[in-house]
Protein backbone atom coordinates (compact mmCIF):
# COMPACT_ATOMS: atom_id res chain seq x y z
CA UNK A 1 0.00 0.00 0.00
CA UNK A 2 1.31 3.36 -1.33
CA UNK A 3 2.46 5.52 1.79
CA UNK A 4 0.43 8.20 0.97
CA UNK A 5 -3.09 6.98 1.36
CA UNK A 6 -4.19 3.63 2.98
CA UNK A 7 -0.34 2.87 4.03
CA UNK A 8 -0.32 6.02 6.24
CA UNK A 9 -1.79 4.24 8.93
CA UNK A 10 -5.41 5.06 8.56
CA UNK A 11 -7.49 3.47 5.91
CA UNK A 12 -8.18 4.98 2.00
CA UNK A 13 -10.56 7.70 1.79
CA UNK A 14 -13.04 6.08 -1.21
CA UNK A 15 -16.27 7.41 -1.59
CA UNK A 16 -19.18 6.30 -2.78
CA UNK A 17 -17.94 6.70 -6.92
CA UNK A 18 -20.83 4.76 -8.84
CA UNK A 19 -23.77 6.53 -8.36
CA UNK A 20 -27.25 5.63 -8.18
CA UNK A 21 -28.99 4.54 -11.44
CA UNK A 22 -30.78 6.73 -13.48
CA UNK A 23 -34.61 7.11 -13.14
CA UNK A 24 -36.34 5.11 -15.70
CA UNK A 25 -38.03 6.28 -18.48
CA UNK A 26 -41.75 7.14 -18.24
CA UNK A 27 -43.76 4.04 -20.69
CA UNK A 28 -45.50 6.45 -23.19
CA UNK A 29 -49.41 6.62 -22.01
CA UNK A 30 -51.48 4.19 -24.25
CA UNK A 31 -52.88 5.01 -27.19
CA UNK A 32 -56.27 6.67 -27.20
CA UNK A 33 -58.98 4.44 -28.93
CA UNK B 1 -3.96 16.57 -20.63
CA UNK B 2 -5.45 18.85 -19.79
CA UNK B 3 -5.41 21.99 -16.63
CA UNK B 4 -7.75 24.26 -15.28
CA UNK B 5 -8.14 26.17 -12.22
CA UNK B 6 -11.49 26.54 -10.87
CA UNK B 7 -12.66 28.09 -7.40
CA UNK B 8 -9.10 27.62 -6.64
CA UNK B 9 -9.55 23.75 -7.31
CA UNK B 10 -6.97 22.40 -10.13
CA UNK B 11 -9.28 19.99 -12.56
CA UNK B 12 -7.20 18.08 -14.83
CA UNK B 13 -8.26 15.48 -17.32
CA UNK B 14 -7.70 14.44 -20.78
CA UNK B 15 -11.32 15.18 -21.93
CA UNK B 16 -12.93 18.75 -21.35
CA UNK B 17 -15.86 17.08 -21.09
CA UNK B 18 -15.24 15.69 -17.94
CA UNK B 19 -13.71 19.16 -16.73
CA UNK B 20 -16.48 20.65 -17.53
CA UNK B 21 -18.52 18.34 -15.66
CA UNK B 22 -16.59 19.00 -12.38
CA UNK B 23 -16.70 22.77 -12.94
CA UNK B 24 -20.56 22.41 -13.07
CA UNK B 25 -20.62 20.35 -9.72
CA UNK B 26 -18.30 23.55 -7.99
CA UNK B 27 -20.66 25.83 -9.35
CA UNK B 28 -23.47 24.12 -8.68
CA UNK B 29 -22.01 23.95 -4.72
CA UNK B 30 -21.37 28.05 -5.34
CA UNK B 31 -24.87 28.75 -6.31
CA UNK B 32 -26.70 27.03 -3.72
CA UNK B 33 -24.34 27.46 -0.49
CA UNK B 34 -21.17 28.97 -0.73
CA UNK B 35 -20.05 28.51 2.99
CA UNK B 36 -20.14 25.24 1.66
CA UNK B 37 -17.87 26.11 -1.53
CA UNK B 38 -14.94 27.55 0.97
CA UNK B 39 -15.05 23.72 2.31
CA UNK B 40 -14.55 22.01 -0.68
CA UNK B 41 -11.96 23.99 -1.35
CA UNK B 42 -10.04 22.23 0.69
CA UNK B 43 -9.33 20.04 -1.82
CA UNK B 44 -6.24 21.20 -3.67
CA UNK B 45 -7.25 19.01 -7.09
CA UNK B 46 -9.12 16.66 -8.71
CA UNK B 47 -7.57 14.25 -11.27
CA UNK B 48 -9.91 12.46 -13.74
CA UNK B 49 -8.18 8.77 -15.06
CA UNK B 50 -8.97 8.39 -18.29
CA UNK B 51 -10.60 5.19 -17.81
CA UNK B 52 -14.26 4.31 -17.67
CA UNK B 53 -14.23 3.57 -13.45
CA UNK B 54 -16.02 4.43 -10.37
CA UNK B 55 -12.94 3.81 -8.17
CA UNK B 56 -11.76 6.45 -6.00
CA UNK B 57 -9.71 8.10 -3.68
CA UNK B 58 -8.41 10.87 -1.77
CA UNK B 59 -4.43 11.88 -2.08
CA UNK B 60 -3.05 12.78 1.05
CA UNK B 61 -1.75 14.79 2.16
CA UNK B 62 -1.85 17.05 -1.09
CA UNK B 63 -6.00 16.63 -0.86
CA UNK B 64 -6.20 15.35 -4.26
CA UNK B 65 -8.89 13.33 -5.58
CA UNK B 66 -8.49 11.36 -7.96
CA UNK B 67 -11.63 9.48 -9.85
CA UNK B 68 -12.83 7.73 -13.18
CA UNK B 69 -14.97 8.73 -16.00
CA UNK B 70 -17.48 6.51 -14.51
CA UNK B 71 -18.10 8.58 -11.53
CA UNK B 72 -17.51 12.08 -13.55
CA UNK B 73 -19.83 11.33 -16.81
CA UNK B 74 -22.44 9.41 -14.85
CA UNK B 75 -23.36 11.19 -12.04
CA UNK B 76 -25.99 14.11 -12.20
CA UNK B 77 -24.73 17.72 -11.11
CA UNK B 78 -26.25 17.12 -7.80
CA UNK B 79 -24.50 13.68 -7.15
CA UNK B 80 -21.09 14.94 -8.13
CA UNK B 81 -21.31 18.00 -5.84
CA UNK B 82 -22.25 15.87 -2.85
CA UNK B 83 -19.01 13.30 -3.87
CA UNK B 84 -16.70 16.71 -3.10
CA UNK B 85 -18.95 17.87 -0.11
CA UNK B 86 -17.89 13.98 0.80
CA UNK B 87 -14.08 14.34 0.64
CA UNK B 88 -14.32 18.12 1.32
CA UNK B 89 -14.91 16.63 4.96
CA UNK B 90 -12.01 14.21 4.80
CA UNK B 91 -9.68 17.18 4.46
CA UNK B 92 -10.66 18.80 7.22
CA UNK B 93 -10.62 15.68 9.11
CA UNK B 94 -6.93 15.13 7.80
CA UNK B 95 -6.46 18.76 8.71
CA UNK B 96 -7.52 17.86 11.88
CA UNK B 97 -4.81 15.16 12.75
CA UNK B 98 -7.00 12.43 12.17
CA UNK B 99 -5.80 9.16 9.73
CA UNK B 100 -9.40 7.56 9.35
CA UNK B 101 -8.47 4.88 11.13
CA UNK B 102 -11.01 2.17 11.13
CA UNK B 103 -12.49 4.12 8.85
CA UNK B 104 -13.84 6.09 11.34
CA UNK B 105 -14.01 9.32 8.88
CA UNK B 106 -16.90 7.97 6.79
CA UNK B 107 -20.08 8.16 9.14
CA UNK B 108 -19.34 11.90 9.11
CA UNK B 109 -18.75 12.49 5.37
CA UNK B 110 -21.54 10.40 4.33
CA UNK B 111 -23.87 12.44 6.76
CA UNK B 112 -22.43 15.82 5.01
CA UNK B 113 -22.95 14.22 1.90
CA UNK B 114 -26.36 12.88 2.65
CA UNK B 115 -27.74 16.58 3.89
CA UNK B 116 -26.50 18.12 1.35
CA UNK B 117 -28.39 16.09 -1.28
CA UNK B 118 -31.37 16.27 1.37
CA UNK B 119 -31.43 20.06 0.58
CA UNK B 120 -29.48 20.69 -3.31
CA UNK B 121 -30.37 16.82 -4.73
CA UNK B 122 -32.74 14.38 -6.42
CA UNK B 123 -34.76 12.55 -3.51
CA UNK B 124 -33.20 8.79 -5.13
CA UNK B 125 -29.40 10.10 -4.63
CA UNK B 126 -30.50 10.87 -0.84
CA UNK B 127 -32.16 8.05 -0.20
CA UNK B 128 -29.47 5.57 -2.17
CA UNK B 129 -26.52 7.79 -0.17
CA UNK B 130 -28.87 7.05 3.30
CA UNK B 131 -28.39 3.25 2.34
CA UNK B 132 -24.85 3.04 1.75
CA UNK B 133 -24.47 4.61 5.45
CA UNK B 134 -26.71 2.54 6.70
CA UNK B 135 -25.29 -0.78 5.80
CA UNK B 136 -21.62 1.09 6.15
CA UNK B 137 -21.02 0.46 2.29
CA UNK B 138 -17.16 1.52 3.08
CA UNK B 139 -16.71 -1.62 5.16
CA UNK B 140 -18.51 -3.79 2.74
CA UNK B 141 -16.81 -2.18 -0.11
CA UNK B 142 -13.22 -3.27 1.69
CA UNK B 143 -14.60 -6.39 3.28
CA UNK B 144 -16.10 -7.66 -0.14
CA UNK B 145 -12.68 -7.43 -1.98
CA UNK B 146 -9.80 -9.25 -0.81
CA UNK B 147 -6.71 -7.29 0.54
CA UNK B 148 -4.34 -7.70 -2.55
CA UNK B 149 -6.92 -5.63 -4.49
CA UNK B 150 -7.71 -2.97 -2.25
CA UNK B 151 -3.67 -3.01 -2.68
CA UNK B 152 -3.62 -2.58 -6.32
CA UNK B 153 -6.68 -0.01 -6.11
CA UNK B 154 -4.75 2.15 -4.10
CA UNK B 155 -1.23 1.86 -5.65
CA UNK B 156 -2.85 2.22 -9.30
CA UNK B 157 -4.28 5.62 -8.35
CA UNK B 158 -1.75 6.31 -6.18
CA UNK B 159 0.74 6.00 -9.17
CA UNK B 160 -1.75 7.38 -12.25
CA UNK B 161 -1.44 10.73 -9.49
CA UNK B 162 2.49 10.36 -9.28
CA UNK B 163 2.11 10.42 -13.26
CA UNK B 164 0.27 13.80 -13.60
CA UNK B 165 1.69 15.26 -9.96
CA UNK B 166 3.85 18.75 -12.15
CA UNK B 167 0.38 19.36 -13.09
CA UNK B 168 -0.70 20.36 -9.31
CA UNK B 169 2.76 22.54 -8.77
Amino acid sequence: MSEKTGGRGGNPTKGPGKPPPPKPPKSPPPPKK
Amino acid sequence: MRKILNYKITIVARSPKDIKGVCNALSFIEKNNKSLLKKVQKINGVLIRSIHSYDNELILPEKIWVCGTGTVRESSVSYLASLLIHESVHCIKYEQGSLNKNFRDEPVAYRAQIMFLKKYGEKREYLYVTKLLKEKYWKKNFISISKNENIKSTNNLYNYYKKYTSFFH
